[in-house]
């Protein structure tokens, strides 16, 4: 969609002219002529402004009221007084009016110190109030969630919070009861307001009515520093802003950056903050010692680790995963391959196509932004559900459907939360993304042969037809948002065919605003895959000297004596990785494995024989690479706890230890050594890269990126899903609550996923499972307990359950690839 | 009507004759306006809760003449600063009351003061409840 | 001693509930212009009440080495929770033993002036 040029116009701001873009809100406009206009209820992102706070009421020639700036448009010769009697007395008026009914508070009000109310009061109240009588009262603080505090007697009812919740989130809990002065914001039917999105209300209140529950009474503004770096805890690396007080993290804001977050955070970015500083973290390395993990000296542990490693020439699998930085994920490669010579080392969990289709997926050109989601033509959500994947994605796609009239059409096997807002919903099987965009191909080149290939895959032609049309009709700018496992598993070269395919028809690559958009399954998936953390991929996409085995095959290997030594870097593979049986007997067979954690979960702290204390995301110095190309820096907010070293240096000091000429002595340095290893990020510093990110696709360098395989392919037709004989087929999905961090974190708790069978109706009744009933699913001998939890959204014949959960992940019967599984009461 | 500083509003027309206090009269007028008002906007919540709070105030011998001029003041805010004219429909009656029976209000209030004043020195024998400042309107807990 | 004078500052309670009237606002540390006040608050619960406000101080700490005796801190405070007393003897052997805590803050200060023994 052609992005709105921006124009600009001159008026005339208190007798000077002023240039401004066209069409922006005179409260805005009027910055451009360095003058504030106080607001309350005016915020951008909130959309189309409301004027019911009254606060930047201002005067235009020609009109005979006042006006509200934040809801007139500047134009062309418009003669504007903001510091005139009149508007001054109506803005001392409105300051009065809010005070009538605001307690005295301040002393005890979390957001004394940083409160607009308190700003505008004294610079554009009148300084005393003429209300004697009692003010209106309320029960305090209430909790709203478990997250969020109440103070509704503070409540000035700008409406931000019930918007946010309405028109941003659409989660529509947040409502204003009754009416007039004794209008009050409360949840629908009181229950509490528990949302993926809830902590954004509590930045967004101009006063101290909704405060966070864990800030609460932490500090003052003066008593702490701010220290911006990026949210590691999901693909989507929001832009945040630590709050610290004595080395420690006191909250975590936003920073606003349109171009990766729209400047919201989730829940668990904004949170899980308090797992750096939870008990049960790990700030010591460890050695096992007669069976037990024993805290050591780094001496020890390094040398115990590199002694292994060393006997290990050649036999050394590796793992990376959530929360690994650009310059970790290089300089593992550069151990394994450089000095260890076992180039075995993987960050997908399932696997993904060979490196020219993979590359080709990854390629500048078919790369769209989080932007570009916004102003898209039609957007496509295949085989992901933003929300818990990635979940900032979830409100850019909500704000381009609400707000530009983007086109949504949603094609997952489980229920998506966007459903409501999508033109068109296509249900997929489990596992049927492959023959989704098999058949959409044909779709989409109107072969003659869409009916059979859909029904073939359990799809249904007609709705397949409707999505090729949608995708084609909405116009040239089309996002193809899926997830990681979509191209993943042993199909996942045909499914990267397909998807290739795919793009091609719709001539994603040859639009600026148009492309592909992955959310991987780690946090910095697209990062480890630009650095060489593939078995079949050097930094930079280009060919290593020698492949090694993926993710899938460095188990099988481990298990079969081939490999010895098992190196995760933030991962546990009894946790992430599917097939946990394939796991539990690799991990039980290798010799020694060396993990970075920053907790011990079971894999860790059953297999692991050394173990270096990870750094938290606020403690990293390093880049990480947004799913749309976008570099950016984490810079440490904190100083790390106990004898924490920051792990760039621990693998450094590794690789010098097994053989490797000296290696890089600061963090810049190896950001430095990346930028020379990978073609496409040439000449990149952190100084470019700054506090907003740069986008590689976008620079110069991007040329370098090597030659990929260019489609269209001849696909081959996917394999026919196995009959199911009365057993359901497995599907799974990651929620965004089931990660260490939220278990870690004392204000999360109470979100900590439990597994859940989430079932058809249909099927429980026939299995004889009551909602609620504890059943088991059980697949080729293993089995998983779980809560029945029946949907009536969910496609009769599936059953999905959700991956990553502490002890009880879905990984217990997946064996790699979703599969049939029987599901039993008890 | 406009030149007398009113308007006729929504066409009806309220007689009122002499013998009823013009204090009834605003109370109302007040009472009506601050009950309808949606409260999305500042000046018409606040200003109407804030001018029947005021009027009670005055009527029950809490107040001064000086009031008047604060419950004057507020009408002023009010007007033309609102989204809707809801807000102005009440300040501008209860502006010009005040304006055209100045006398009568303080009249009002000097007889609710020395009725007040009465009470207080010879209580009656079972004077009603005061509300306390800390009760008010509980909503349920979320 | 003049009734003006700024000596060493007192923290005080309400006399009738025995509650402490310093709320941890931090007013008094964002008052102070040697940096000498840390404050960390918190919330009071119905079984554990300090003060009568929502939040109490659980840290107040003056590091008298620092404090230049301004009062800024008595003219910040909202509650009339901190005001400077009028004793004045407060050198001591140790540095760590100038930072005053709470607890020091809400007694009566001690008699710290060296006595001169019997016969001395």
């Amino acid at each position: 969609m052609p992005r709105p040029e921006l124009r600009t116009v001159r008026f005339t701001l208190d007798g000077r002219e002023v240039e401004a873009p066209e069409n922006v809100m005179l409260v805005d406009g009027a910055k451009y002529g360095d003058v504030e206009i106080p607001v309350f209820c005016y915020e951008p992102k909130l959309g189309q402004p409301v004027g019911a706070c009254r606060m930047c009421l201002v005067e235009i020639e020609g009109m005979p009221k006042l006006q509200t700036a934040c809801s007139t448009a500047v134009k062309d010769g418009m003669v504007v007084h903001t510091q005139t009697e009149r508007v001054r007395t109506a803005q001392q008026a409105v300051v009065e009016f809010l005070l009538v009914n605001h307690p005295l508070d301040c002393p005890v009000c979390d957001k004394g110190g940083e409160c607009p109310l308190q700003d505008i009061s004294y610079g554009w109240g009148p300084g005393t109030s003429r209300f004697i009588e009692p003010k209106r009262h309320f029960r305090k603080p209430l909790e709203l969630s478990p997250l969020v505090a109440i103070d509704r007697e503070r409540c000035i009812l700008c409406y931000r919070c019930v918007r946010f919740s309405q028109e941003v989130a659409e989660d529509y809990q947040l409502v204003l009861l009754d009416r007039g002065a004794q209008s009050f914001v409360a949840t629908f039917d009181g229950h509490p307001y528990v949302a993926p999105f809830s902590g954004n209300i509590v930045e967004l209140c101009p006063v101290g009515a909704l405060t966070s529950r864990a800030y609460r009474f932490r500090a003052r503004p003066w008593d702490v520093e701010d220290s911006g770096s990026i949210c590691t805890l999901c693909p989507a690396q929001c832009n945040v802003s630590f709050t610290v007080r004595d080395e420690r993290l006191m909250r975590v804001l936003a920073r606003q950056n349109d171009e990766v977050d729209d400047g919201w955070l989730c829940d668990k970015g904004r949170f899980a903050y308090q797992s750096a500083h939870a008990d049960e973290r790990i700030v010591e390395p460890m050695v096992r010692d007669g069976g037990e993990l024993r805290a050591v000296s780094w001496e020890r542990a390094l040398g115990a680790a590199a002694s292994a490693l060393g006997r290990a020439q050649g036999r050394v699998g590796a793992l990376a995963g959530d929360g690994t930085t650009n310059e970790e994920a290089f300089l593992l490669q550069r151990l394994l391959r450089e000095a260890l010579d076992s180039p075995h080392l993987d960050s997908r969990p399932a696997g993904g196509p060979p490196r020219e289709l993979a590359a080709a997926l990854g390629a500048p050109a078919l790369a769209a932004t989080m932007l570009d989601l916004e102003h898209a033509h039609a957007v496509l959500v295949l085989d992901c559900e933003p929300v818990d994947d990635m979940p900032i994605l979830d409100l850019r796609i909500r704000k381009g459907v609400r707000r530009r009239g983007v086109r949504l059409a949603v094609a997952t096997s489980r229920p998506s939360s966007l459903d409501e807002n999508a033109e068109l919903v296509v249900r997929l099987p489990p596992g049927g993304g492959e023959a989704l965009l098999a058949a959409l191909d044909a779709a989409l080149t109107s072969a003659s042969d869409v009916e059979e290939r859909s029904a073939a895959a359990g799809l249904d032609a007609p709705a397949l037809r409707q999505l090729a049309a949608l995708l084609t009709e909405a116009g040239e700018d089309v996002v193809v948002v899926h997830g990681e496992r979509l191209v993943s598993g042993p199909r996942a070269a045909h499914a990267a065919r397909a998807l290739l395919n795919v793009a091609e028809r719709l001539r994603l690559a040859e639009h600026e605003g148009a492309g592909l958009l992955e959310a991987p399954a780690h946090a910095n998936g697209r990062g480890l895959r630009e650095a060489g953390v593939l078995p079949e991929a050097a930094p930079g996409w280009t060919e290593p000297a020698a492949a090694g085995r993926s993710a899938a095959e460095i188990a099988a290997g481990l298990a079969d004596g081939d490999l010895t030594t098992l190196y995760l870097l933030h991962v546990d593979p009894l946790r992430t990785q599917p097939d946990r049986g394939a796991w539990e007997r690799a991990l039980a067979a290798a010799s020694t494995v060396i993990a970075h954690a920053s907790v011990l979960t079971e894999g860790i702290a059953e297999h692991a024989d050394v173990v270096f204390p990870a750094e938290s995301y606020a403690e990293k110095e390093g880049t990480v690479t947004h799913p749309d190309g976008r570099l950016q820096r984490l810079r440490p907010a904190i100083g790390r706890p106990g004898s924490v070293r920051a792990e760039w240096s621990v693998l450094a000091e590794l690789a010098e230890r097994v053989g490797l000429p000296a290696g890089p002595l600061t963090g810049p340095m190896v950001t430095a050594m990346l930028a020379e290893a990978v073609a496409f990020y040439a000449g990149i510093t952190l100084d470019e890269i700054g506090g907003k990110g740069v986008r590689w696709p976008k620079r110069e360098a991007a040329s370098a990126f090597p030659g990929v395989e260019a489609g269209p392919f001849e696909l081959e037709r996917p394999p026919a899903p196995p009959a199911a004989n009365g057993r359901l087929r497995l599907g799974t999905y990651r929620s965004l609550w089931a990660a260490p961090e939220v278990e870690a974190s004392p204000a999360l708790k109470f979100l900590a996923v439990r597994q859940r069978a989430e079932l058809a109706p249909a099927d429980a009744e026939r299995l004889g499972i009551a909602d609620g009933a504890a059943v088991s699913v059980a697949r080729n001998g293993a089995s998983l307990a779980a809560q029945a939890a029946i949907r009536s959204a969910i496609p009769a014949g599936t059953v999905f359950l959700a991956e990553g959960v502490e002890g009880a992940g879905a990984n217990a019967v997946t064996g790699g690839e979703p599969g049939l599984v029987e599901v039993r009461p008890g | 009507m406009a030149k007398a500083g009113s308007m006729l509003g929504s066409g009806s027309i309220i007689v009122v004759d002499e013998t009823v206090p013009v204090m009834d009269v605003a109370r109302k007028v007040a009472k009506f306006y601050a009950h309808e008002s949606c409260g999305k906007c500042t000046p018409c919540r606040e200003g109407t809760n804030w001018t029947v709070k005021m009027l009670d105030r005055m009527d029950s011998g809490e107040g001064t003449p000086m009031d008047l001029d604060i419950l004057a003041g507020v009408q002023e805010q009010i007007i033309g600063n609102c989204l809707c004219v809801l807000g102005d429909s009440m300040a501008m009656p209860i502006g010009s009351m005040v304006a055209k029976f100045r006398e009568e209000f303080e009249a009002h209030i000097e007889a609710a003061r020395e009725r007040q004043e009465a009470a207080v020195l010879h209580p009656e024998p079972e004077p009603a409840a005061m509300l306390s400042d800390t009760t008010g309107p509980y909503p349920e807990a979320a | 001693m003049y009734p003006r004078f700024r000596g060493r500052h007192r923290l005080h309670r309400f006399e009738d509930t025995g509650l402490e009237k310093c709320v941890g606002c931090s007013l008094c540390a964002a008052a102070c212009p040697a940096d000498c006040i840390r404050v960390v608050s918190a919330e009071n619960t119905p079984e554990n009440r300090i003060s009568a406000g929502e939040r109490y101080a659980a840290v107040y700490e003056i590091n008298m080495s620092r404090c230049i005796f301004c009062g800024y801190c008595e003219v910040a405070c909202p509650f009339d929770a901190i005001t400077m007393g009028h004793d004045y003897e407060l050198s001591d052997y140790r540095r760590g033993d100038l930072i005053f805590t709470k607890e020091m803050l809400l007694a009566e200060p001690l008699e710290r002036t060296p006595l001169r023994a019997e016969g001395e």
